[in-house]
């Protein structure tokens, strides 16, 4: 019965020992070649050329690569709360996810072994360059990493049965070993990646051009830590946490669909909502991760800047704003119909009208919460309100006026950590002396506001969900509002500047601080609304499988969502090198040099989701689908 | 179970206040200067709440499985694809060719580098190579007597599309200035002419009148040898440091001939500030 899907593992085993072996092949052979770059001259792809070929390959080997990275994150995370809640949901979970992740991962092997291979063919010189550049990363730690995770992963995967009950703390080790292994990948290969964007200048003492820098002075690290580098890392890495929560997602929303029993249905409803959740909890981080990214890109170059927010790129961020409004929407909307759901038993508490009491209060939690020997609480919060204030700070010193937006973070991010302490707090304070009473008043009267306002919200719940709309809705509004309706402002002429700009005395609306309040405004929402959830779900009984059935088209399309955003901002990223190949260094001196038009590049991005999702989908049923199907009947 | 709602009442109210808030963001925002396009913008705003909000309460959806299920799916995808593509088609462009063109100016100076030129003429030995392989090979061809259609006969592994670069060498050096100028995008950051971008950087319509030609090459390769007055202390709002790697000498020559002729008192171009002992 499992004979066929083992089979098909181990066919995809040997694949990929195979793909690896190439691949280092290939990797060993190819910084030789850069002595012989005499003899090499560039291939043309038929059909589409080099640039669509390499683009094509890149793109759908970093969607495997982001998938085998950030779901081993997202599975050992399941499998450590399956351990410590004493879950099996959560092992069923992390098991199902690892055995996608294994069919998938030869994909990422195969379509990374295409990926040299078209960069060879197509552009021998510059890949002999990067590669000698790189040459401790392509020859040596890479090959090794991939091959090191290759093997890691098939022992955390055949080791699963074995290492549970007591031993099961030895097979999380295992999969933190293999996270450790993956995120370096990651962290290795993204060095050339930012190094073409960002390539290392020389400090201004030093007076040198850029080539001689890079090709005399510069030492390895200094082209690896790159300007790029350490955002680009972040903001993968969360990312593809993201993404591994979307599939997650996606795997339960087939399933869920195809599943024939209430028991099934209720767990896959259940695996949705976990995947949803740590999706959209990774989301949350990436606008001010994205933010820092673009700074360290502005801060390389006074001159990307506009060319990405009002120039040549305008649209293409337009074309994000509206996609990252979608997914925000969309994770909104499940929420409202996993809301719709829970059944919440009678539940009020009277709104304290000590509110202006606690509102002054909302300083003291943390210390008080150390008062009340809630050690763990009071750090929690002070750590919190210091990694706010901490990223306000950074923000700041970059422009005075972006701090603003995320000022507002400053003073309701506690007010959300402390809904998740109060009831507890104000438990302990009631029980306390009568001294300790006094001195806890503050925090009593203020967990007392709270708990009122969550009465209040937990009760009208649904009229709070809407409000939450109304302002994802205004923020996406302020966030797609561009400056003009023109694809480069080369192409504004004096009769057509009036018709597509915003009035002047409009502008603010697309600048960044509007940009930046907007985009705080529909993170804090998101947050709130998923506080509100948690405590929904905590206060009353949630009928799992019993989500209304569009949910599921929800959870699909956050999905589909975020990776053809993910292929938009490749593209973005890709074209911030204008026409070169490694930024003001390395020209792009053949006919594709242009920047691809938006129309062309969404026609490729879908395609290439389409056919990762094909793909994904055929792996899922492969490993979940067809055990079922044969198992059951 | 409460009844289930038709779908009517389910549109009604929120018909009546979408259709009152589009109207009034339209006329609100005619009034208050925006062009046609971003009031259409803002009704359509409206409209896409409308249907949010109606979403919100829609009737649950029936479940469904097998091959309903399967043709639902893939419908859907179906209509993301073309959902996103419609989106990025018709969102405005621009226009390839005319950067190509810029870009063609721009990599003349790379074009005439000593190690790209070096593989150019490798590049012709080869074609010429080639060339008489296929000379040599049609000579074959008809000695046996074959037909041949020239056309089809494709030097392999060679793209023939080297792009030619832009003659600018007729210009006029004021007119090729301008062009530096937008090749290079300093309108960016500055305004000329009431043109340009916002709030970065000055306006620079009477540069002329304010520095001297070996001043502004020296301000456009060095950025940091002076700064226009006000400026010294932004710390964010600064030259971009890398044309020295980006531009040529015949460049930013013509540049600065540009530069020399605006002569516009009437603008407020921040004067050079010469750091103390220079
Ligand atoms: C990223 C924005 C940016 C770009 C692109 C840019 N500049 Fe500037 N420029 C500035 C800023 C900011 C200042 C004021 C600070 C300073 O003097 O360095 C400035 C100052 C100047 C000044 C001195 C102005 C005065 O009043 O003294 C000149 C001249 C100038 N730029 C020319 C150019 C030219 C020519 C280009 C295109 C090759 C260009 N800039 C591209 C931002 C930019
Ligand atoms: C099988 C194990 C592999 C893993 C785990 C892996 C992982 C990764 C990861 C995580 C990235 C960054 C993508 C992102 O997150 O956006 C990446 C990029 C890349 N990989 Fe792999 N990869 C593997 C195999 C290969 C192979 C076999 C090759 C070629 C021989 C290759 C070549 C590349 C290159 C060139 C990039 C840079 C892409 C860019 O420009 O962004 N990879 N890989």
């Amino acid at each position: 019965m499992m004979k066929s899907v083992e089979k098909v593992c181990f066919q995809s085993d040997r694949l990929i020992l195979l793909m690896s072996v190439a691949a280092c092949v290939f990797m060993m052979a190819s910084p030789a070649l850069g002595q012989t770059t005499e003899i090499l001259r560039p291939r043309e792809f038929p059909f589409m050329g080099n640039r669509v070929a390499v683009w094509v390959v890149a793109q759908l080997h970093i969607l495997f690569a982001a998938f085998i990275l950030g779901a081993p994150i997202f599975v050992v995370i399941s499998e450590w709360l399956g351990m410590k809640h004493g879950d099996p949901r959560y092992d069923r979970l992390a098991k199902e996810v690892t055995k996608v992740t294994a069919i998938l991962y030869s994909m990422t092997a195969l379509t990374g072994g295409f990926f040299v291979l078209v960069l060879v063919a197509g552009y021998p010189q510059l890949t002999a360059w990067l590669f000698n550049h790189f040459f401790p990363i392509m020859a040596i730690a890479y090959p090794l990493l991939f091959i090191a995770e290759t093997l890691v992963l098939y022992l955390y995967w055949y080791s699963w049965d074995a290492l549970q009950g007591d031993k099961k703390g030895r097979h999380l080790a295992i999969g933190v070993l293999l996270n450790l292994i993956g995120i370096t990948t990651l962290f290795v290969i993204d060095a050339p990646t930012a190094f073409m964007n960002t390539p290392v200048r020389a400090t201004e003492e030093l007076g040198m051009s850029l080539r001689a820098y890079v090709e005399t002075t510069a030492t390895f690290w200094d082209k690896v830590n790159n300007f790029s580098w350490m955002p680009m890392n972040f903001h993968r890495l969360v990312g593809n946490i993201t993404f591994g929560g979307f599939i997650a997602g996606l795997i339960a929303a087939y399933m869920y669909m195809f599943s024939k029993t209430e028991e099934e249905k209720a767990y896959y409803d259940w695996m949705g909502f976990v995947g949803n959740f740590i999706g959209i909890g990774a989301l949350l981080f990436l606008p001010l991760m994205g933010y820092v990214y673009g700074s360290e890109f502005y801060d390389y170059d006074a001159s990307i800047g506009p060319y990405m927010m009002a120039d040549q790129l305008s649209m293409f961020f337009e074309m994000q704003g509206g996609m990252v409004s979608l997914i925000f929407l969309a994770s909104a909307y499940y929420i409202w119909l996993s809301l719709k759901r829970i059944d919440i038993p009678d539940y009020s508490t009277k709104v304290s009208r000590n509110i202006i009491a606690g509102i002054l209060s909302a300083f003291l939690p943390g210390l008080g919460q150390f008062y009340n020997r809630q050690w763990a609480a009071g750090a929690g919060f002070l750590i919190g309100q210091a990694a706010v204030l901490g990223s306000v700070l950074y923000v700041s010193s970059l422009h005075l006026e972006e701090g603003l937006g995320l000022l507002l973070l400053l003073f309701l991010f506690p007010i959300g950590i402390q809904i998740a302490g109060s009831a507890h707090a104000v438990k302990h304070a009631r029980e306390g002396e009568p001294t300790r009473n006094l001195l806890t008043l503050p925090v009593r009267l203020f967990a007392q506001v709270l708990l009122g306002l969550e009465g209040l919200a937990l009760r009208r719940r649904e009229a709070v969900i809407k409000v939450a709309f109304f302002i994802l809705l205004l923020g996406s509004a302020i966030w797609v509002t561009p400056h003009a309706f023109v694809g480069a402002v080369s192409a504004l002429t004096d009769e057509t500047a009036e018709s597509l700009s915003l009035p002047a005395e409009w502008d603010f609306l697309a600048l960044m601080p509007a940009k930046n309040t907007a985009a705080s405004l529909m993170v804090l929402t998101i947050l709130l609304s998923f506080i509100l959830y948690t405590r929904a779900i905590r206060r009353g009984r949630i009928q799992w499988g019993k989500i209304d059935f569009s949910s599921q088209f929800a959870l699909i399309f956050l999905a589909f969502s975020a990776i053809w955003t993910m292929g938009l901002m490749g593209v973005v990223r890709s074209s911030l090198r204008k026409y070169f190949h490694v930024y003001d260094l390395v020209p792009d001196l053949s006919p594709n040099s242009f920047t691809p038009t938006l129309a062309d590049s969404s026609v490729l991005i879908t395609i290439l989701t389409v056919i990762f999702f094909g793909i994904v989908s055929l792996a899922i049923w492969l490993a979940l689908g067809m055990t079922k199907n044969k198992v059951k009947g | 179970m409460n009844k289930e709602k038709t779908w009517w009442q389910i549109i009604r109210l929120k018909l009546l206040v979408s259709t009152i808030m589009s109207a009034s963001l339209w006329v609100g925002s005619g009034q208050l200067g925006f062009p046609l396009i971003f009031q259409a913008m803002f009704a359509g705003y409206v409209f896409f709440g409308f249907i949010v909000f109606v979403l919100l309460d829609a009737p649950p959806l029936k479940a469904f499985s097998g091959w309903k299920a399967g043709t639902a799916i893939l419908g859907f995808y179906l209509v993301c694809s073309a959902l996103y593509i419609t989106a990025g088609t018709f969102l405005p462009q621009f226009s390839s060719e005319t950067e190509m063109e810029g870009i063609d100016r721009k990599t003349v100076k790379y074009r005439e580098d000593p190690a790209v030129t070096e593989s150019l003429r490798h590049r012709s030995r080869e074609l010429s190579e080639k060339a008489d392989e296929i000379l040599a090979r049609l000579e074959q061809l008809k000695a046996s007597g074959e037909k041949l259609d020239i056309e089809s006969v494709e030097v392999a592994g060679f793209s023939p599309k080297l792009p030619p670069s832009r003659d600018v060498s007729g210009l006029d050096i004021v007119e090729r200035g301008k062009l530096v100028y937008k090749d290079h995008e300093c309108y960016n950051c500055h305004k000329i002419g009431g043109k340009g971008g916002k709030k970065r950087g000055p306006e620079l319509d009477n540069m002329g009148n304010l520095a001297t030609a070996e001043q502004l090459k020296k301000k456009i390769f060095e950025p940091t040898a002076w700064y226009a007055e006000g400026y010294e202390k932004r710390k964010k709002d600064k030259m971009p440091d890398k044309f020295p790697d980006v531009m040529s000498e015949e460049e930013l020559e013509a540049l600065v001939a540009y530069l020399m002729t605006l002569k516009n008192p009437a603008v407020k171009t921040p004067k050079p500030v010469f750091p103390s002992g220079s």
